[in-house]
C-alpha cells in the first residue's frame, strides 16, 4: 500500500517542501530508503526500526521502500525521521490516508520511540504557511518555536505513539490534543521560569565617566555606524561595548522573526522563544574564515548572519588575520553575504554593526611614552595590520582612556553636570528619537539609517550652508583626507544632527564628527608629532 | 685654503684621493699635508709614500693612479654634480671651519642643498627616537625658537627628536641641517621622506658617506661626531638612561662642545638620560632665550622674547579657556571636560561646542591632535 507524508527540508537558511512516500508492498523483506540522502537521513532507518517496534507497531515483513521527493535534492538533517516512521505506518494501514493530507510533520526519533527537537523548525513552519499548509506536528520541544510563525495550528508530542495518535483523531480530538500540549508546555515553563531570570543586558549607567566613549557609542548607535574603540589595556572597551545593543532600538517583530529564523537554523533557539535582545557576537580573535562567513557544503550561518541586526564585536582587532577581516567587507558593503560552496550559492542575510575594539600598540599603551617603549615603526605597523578599506567603513573611532582611581569612586561627579543622563535608558531614547528622524527623512527611499547612506545620497541628505562648506573646506585642507573621509565625515555630522533634533547640519556638528574621525596617526606617521 | 672652482683639477683630484678604496681619512689627510695639495699627491716619491702608507697600502694608491682608474672616478665626480650633489674636501675653504678642528675630522664631506653660512651659531638639538610627548614638544619649541633667531639648527633626520626638530627649524623659516648615516641621496628612515625633500631644497643634508652608500648600524655612531662637531652647542631634549643620544653627548664633550640638557621630572623614563647629563654637570636648557644668551645672541633674545600677559579668569572665552587647559602633554576629552568644569559653574558643560572649539584650534595649528587626545603646538608654560 502506498502513501505520501508532507515535511520540510532545509537547505542553508531556507527550507524547501518535501513529501515523504512510502511503498509497502510483496516482496523479499527489506527497507530501503532513497532520494539523495545524507548518511544521518539514512541511518534513520534503524532509528526507525526499533522506534516502531518500541512503540508498538509492528514492521510488516515486506517490501518497504521509501521516497523522499523532489530526489534531486540533498537532503541532510533529522527531520525526516518522524515522518518516514509515521509513513511506513500509515502505510500498513494505521492510519487513514485523509489524516495525513495538509499536515506537516517534523521530527527526530529516539530508540525509545521518542520525538527530540529538530534545528530549523521556524522557517519549515514559514514556508509550510507559504505552500499553503495550517495544520504541523513537531517535537513538543520545537512547539513554542512552531508557534511563533503567526496562523500556523501547531501541535508538539513527545513520542511516537503521542504523533500516531494524534494523527488517527479527527479535528476535535486533536484539538483536545493540541490544548494538552500546550498546558504541559506552561508547566514545564512555569518550572523553567523560577529556575534562571533572564540574562540582564549590561547598562552604561554601571560604567563611570567615559563620556567621550559614551556619546561615541550614542552616535554608533543612533545612525547604525561602525565603531571603532582604541585604548590601553583595562580601559574599558570591552565592557563599553556589550553595553551597546542595550541602547540600539528595540526589535520590531518582522526583525525578530528574521533573526530568530537563523537562530533556528543554527540551533541556538533552545527555549524556542523569539529572541528579544539584538545580537551581540563576539568572535575570539583566532576565529577562522569558515567561522565567520558560514562553512560548510551547505553553510552553517556564520558568525556575521549570528550577528544580523545586531552588533558583531571584534575584540583585539589588530590581532585577527589579515584574509578574516577582508571577509567582513563585502557584508559591511551589502549587509549581505554571498557564499560560493559545493552545495551551491547562498545568500545569508549579515546586516551589522561592527564594533571593534584595539589597543594603540603592540604593548598597548602609546602614546604614553613613559609606559609605551613600542618603536614608531612598531606601532605603525600594528594597526596597518586592518587593512584600509575595512577601516574605511568604519565611520566613528573613539580612544577610551582609563577612568581615574577618584573617577570611579566619585558618585558625585555623575549626575547634573552634562547635558542629560547617561544610562541606557536615556540614551536608547535618545537614539529612538534619532532614528525617528531618520525613519522620516528616508521615508520610501529604502535607506533606514544614516549609517548606511551611500556616496550618491550623501549630498542629497548631508547639504551644508554655506558657513559649514568653509569650516569643511578648511579642515580637509588643514587636516588632510580623502573623498571617502569627507563622506565618512558628513555620514557622522547628519547624525549628530539628528541627535540634536536639527534639520540641517551645523559647525557643531562637523567638529563633533572630527573629533571622532580616525586620527591619520594611525595610517600614517608625520614628522609634526 | 684656497679657493676652488668646482671644476678644477684640484677638486677632481681630491675627488679621486678621498675615493681610494683602503687610504681611510688619516692617510688622505697626512698625504694632502706632505704633498702640499691633493693634485701633488701623484708625485710624491715611492718613499715618502711608503713612510706614511707602509708598502702594502703605497702599491694600492699606485695602481689608483692609472688612467683608466681616474678616468672613473671622474666620471662619478660628474655624475654627482649633474645630481645635486656637492663634494667638500677637508682643505677646501668651505668646508665647515668647526669641523675641521676636532680630532678625527672627515677627509671630505658630500652635501644637498644649501651650505650652512659660515658666521652662523650652529646648535644641534638631538634626543630619542621614541620621545615623549614632552620631548617633542621641547624638540620643537627650542628648534623653532633659535632656529626663529638665525641659529642653524644641526640634527641627523632620525625618528623623533631629531626629525621634529629639523622640521619645526625649516617651519620657523630657520636654516637646519641634516647629518646622515647613509648617502646623502638615501632616505632614511623612509617615513621622513617630506623632510628629506625640504631639506635637500630649503636646508642642507651632509655625510661622509658617497652617495649610494645604505644606512647601517655601524655607521651612525661615526656620523654622531659630526653632529656634535658643526655645533657650538649640543642641545639634548630627550634622553633614556641608554640611549645612543648619549653617544653625540660624549663625542660633543671630546671636541669640547657646550652641552645642554632639557631637564625633565626624575620619574619620567623619557628624561632619565637628561637629568643624569644634568647631575654629571651638563648645562640646564630652561628657554631658547637662554640658549641665545648663552650662545652670546642677547639682542636677538631679546627681540625674539614675547611675553604673553596673563589675563583674569572671567574674562576668558571658551576657547581662551580650553587653551588654557591643554598642554604639552595630550589630553583626552574627558580629562579636558573635566578641566573645564571648574570654570564653568553654572549650567550645562556644551560637550559639542568644546569639540567643535578642539576641531577651530587643530585647523588653525594652535593645537595638535595624536590619537584622539590633545596638545598645545606653541605656547610658554
Amino acid at each position: 500500500m502506498y502513501c505520501s507524508i508532507n515535511a520540510g527540508g532545509l537547505r542553508g537558511l531556507e527550507s524547501y517542501a518535501a513529501r515523504v512516500e512510502v511503498d509497502v508492498s510483496s516482496g523479499l523483506p527489506c527497507f530501503d530508503m532513497v532520494g539523495l540522502l545524507a548518511s544521518e537521513v539514512k541511518e534513520a532507518r534503524e532509528r526507525i526500526r526499533v522506534a516502531l517496534r518500541n512503540a508498538g507497531v509492528k514492521m510488516p515483513a515486506e517490501k518497504i521502500t521509501v521516497n523522499i521527493s523532489p530526489a534531486g535534492i540533498h537532503k541532510a538533517g533529522t527531520a525526516f525521521d518522524l515522518p518516514v516512521a509515521l509513513g511506513v505506518t500509515a502505510a500498513q494501514g494505521l492510519i487513514a490516508p485523509d489524516r495525513l493530507e495538509g499536515i506537516l510533520v517534523a521530527g527526530e526519533l529516539g530508540l525509545d520511540a521518542s520525538v527530540r527537537p529538530i534545528r530549523g523548525v521556524l522557517p519549515m513552519v514559514l514556508a509550510g504557511l507559504r505552500a499553503g499548509l495550517l495544520e504541523f506536528l513537531l517535537p513538543l520541544g520545537n512547539l513554542r518555536e512552531g508557534m511563533l510563525a503567526r496562523g500556523a495550528v501547531v501541535m508538539g508530542v513527545r513520542s511516537l505513539e503521542e504523533a500516531i495518535c494524534y494523527l488517527c483523531c479527527d479535528g476535535q480530538g486533536r484539538r483536545a490534543m493540541r490544548q494538552q500540549a500546550a498546558e504541559r508546555l506552561r508547566t514545564e515553563e512555569g518550572a523553567l521560569d523560577t529556575g534562571s531570570a533572564p540574562a540582564q543586558p549590561h547598562d552604561f549607567g554601571a560604567i563611570r565617566g567615559m563620556q567621550e566613549a559614551k556619546r561615541a557609542a550614542l552616535a554608533a548607535a543612533a545612525g547604525f555606524h561602525n565603531l571603532f574603540y582604541i585604548g590601553p589595556p583595562g580601559a574599558g572597551k570591552t565592557m563599553l561595548a556589550k553595553c551597546i545593543p542595550s541602547i540600539l532600538p528595540p526589535m520590531s517583530t518582522e526583525e525578530r522573526q528574521e533573526v530568530s529564523a537563523i537562530y533556528s537554523v543554527a540551533g541556538r533557539l533552545p527555549g524556542g522563544e523569539l529572541i528579544r535582545q539584538r545580537p551581540f557576537i563576539s568572535p575570539h580573535h583566532t576565529v577562522t574564515g569558515h567561522a565567520l562567513a558560514g562553512g560548510g557544503a551547505v553553510p552553517m550561518p556564520g558568525m556575521v548572519t549570528l550577528a544580523h541586526r545586531g552588533v558583531l564585536f571584534l575584540d583585539e582587532m589588530a590581532e585577527f588575520k589579515r584574509p578574516t577581516l577582508d571577509i567582513l567587507r563585502q557584508p559591511m558593503e551589502d549587509g549581505t553575504i554571498f557564499l560560493a560552496k559545493s552545495g551551491g550559492h547562498f545568500v545569508y542575510p549579515a546586516d551589522f554593526m561592527l564594533v571593534a575594539a584595539s589597543n594603540p600598540c603592540p604593548c598597548g599603551y602609546y602614546p604614553d611614552r613613559g609606559r609605551c617603549r613600542c618603536t614608531s615603526w612598531e606601532i605603525h605597523r600594528y594597526l596597518s595590520r586592518i587593512s584600509g578599506p575595512l577601516l574605511d567603513r568604519i565611520d566613528l573611532c573613539c580612544t577610551v582612556q582609563p577612568v581615574s582611581f577618584a573617577g570611579l569612586l566619585d558618585t558625585a561627579g555623575q549626575a547634573g553636570e552634562d547635558d542629560g543622563q547617561w544610562d541606557s535608558a536615556a540614551m536608547q531614547a535618545r537614539v529612538l528619537m534619532a532614528r525617528e528622524r531618520q525613519a522620516h527623512r528616508y521615508a520610501g527611499t529604502g535607506i533606514h539609517v544614516n549609517g548606511r547612506l551611500q556616496a550618491g545620497d550623501i549630498l542629497k541628505y548631508c547639504s551644508l550652508g554655506l558657513r559649514e562648506q568653509e569650516f569643511m573646506q578648511e579642515a580637509v585642507r588643514r587636516l588632510g583626507g580623502s573623498a571617502r573621509a569627507v563622506h565618512r565625515l558628513l555620514r557622522v555630522a547628519r547624525t549628530f544632527a539628528d541627535l540634536d533634533g536639527q534639520d540641517r547640519i551645523s559647525c557643531r556638528h562637523l567638529g563633533q564628527a572630527l573629533h571622532y574621525r580616525r586620527g591619520e596617526d594611525l595610517s600614517q606617521i608625520s614628522p609634526q608629532i | 685654503m684656497k679657493k676652488m672652482a668646482p671644476e678644477s683639477k684640484e677638486m677632481l683630484d681630491s675627488f679621486w684621493l678621498c675615493n681610494i678604496r683602503g687610504i681611510g681619512a688619516v692617510s688622505v689627510r697626512r698625504l694632502v699635508q706632505e704633498a702640499g695639495s691633493a693634485e701633488r699627491v701623484k708625485e710624491l716619491p715611492r718613499r715618502t709614500l711608503e713612510g706614511i702608507l707602509g708598502p702594502k697600502r703605497a702599491d694600492i694608491l699606485e695602481q689608483a693612479m692609472g688612467e683608466k682608474r681616474r678616468r672613473a672616478a671622474l666620471e662619478r665626480y660628474y655624475k654627482y654634480r649633474s645630481d645635486g650633489i656637492f663634494f667638500l674636501p677637508l682643505w677646501h675653504e668651505d668646508y665647515p671651519a668647526r669641523l675641521k678642528n676636532v680630532p678625527d675630522p672627515p677627509a671630505a664631506l658630500y652635501g644637498k642643498g644649501k651650505l650652512l653660512p659660515a658666521g652662523a651659531k650652529t646648535v644641534a638639538v638631538i634626543g630619542a627616537r621614541d620621545c615623549s610627548a614632552y620631548g617633542s614638544w621641547a624638540a620643537r619649541r627650542f628648534a623653532a625658537g633659535l632656529a626663529g633667531a638665525g641659529v642653524a639648527i644641526v640634527s641627523g633626520m632620525a625618528r623623533g627628536v631629531d626629525g621634529i626638530a629639523g622640521w619645526a627649524a625649516l617651519e620657523a623659516g630657520g636654516v637646519s641641517a641634516a647629518v646622515l648615516g647613509c648617502g646623502v641621496d638615501v632616505c632614511y628612515p623612509p617615513e621622513n621622506r617630506p623632510l628629506y625633500e625640504r631639506l635637500s631644497k630649503e636646508g642642507c643634508l651632509l655625510s661622509e658617506y658617497p652617495p649610494q652608500t645604505q644606512p647601517s648600524a655601524g655607521l651612525f655612531p661615526a656620523r654622531n661626531r659630526i653632529i656634535s662637531g658643526l655645533s657650538d652647542l649640543v642641545l639634548v631634549t630627550e634622553a633614556r638612561e641608554r640611549s645612543g643620544t648619549l653617544i653625540t653627548v660624549d663625542m660633543a664633550l671630546e671636541q669640547g662642545r657646550e652641552v645642554f640638557a632639557v631637564p625633565g621630572r626624575i620619574t619620567d623614563t623619557c628624561s632619565k638620560g637628561c637629568n643624569r647629563l644634568i647631575a654629571d654637570g651638563a648645562g640646564i636648557a630652561v628657554s631658547p632665550k637662554q640658549i641665545l644668551q648663552e650662545l652670546g645672541l642677547a639682542d636677538a633674545a631679546e627681540k625674539n622674547a614675547q611675553d604673553s600677559q596673563p589675563c583674569s579668569d572671567a574674562s576668558l572665552s571658551l576657547r581662551e579657556h580650553i587653551l588654557r587647559a591643554l598642554d604639552w602633554d595630550p589630553r583626552g576629552l574627558d580629562e579636558i571636560l573635566q578641566a573645564l568644569r571648574s570654570h564653568f559653574r553654572e549650567g550645562p558643560l556644551p560637550a559639542d561646542q568644546v569639540m567643535e572649539e578642539l576641531a577651530r584650534l587643530c585647523m588653525e595649528g594652535k593645537i595638535g591632535c595624536i590619537s584622539g587626545r590633545y596638545y598645545l603646538l606653541d605656547g610658554e608654560f
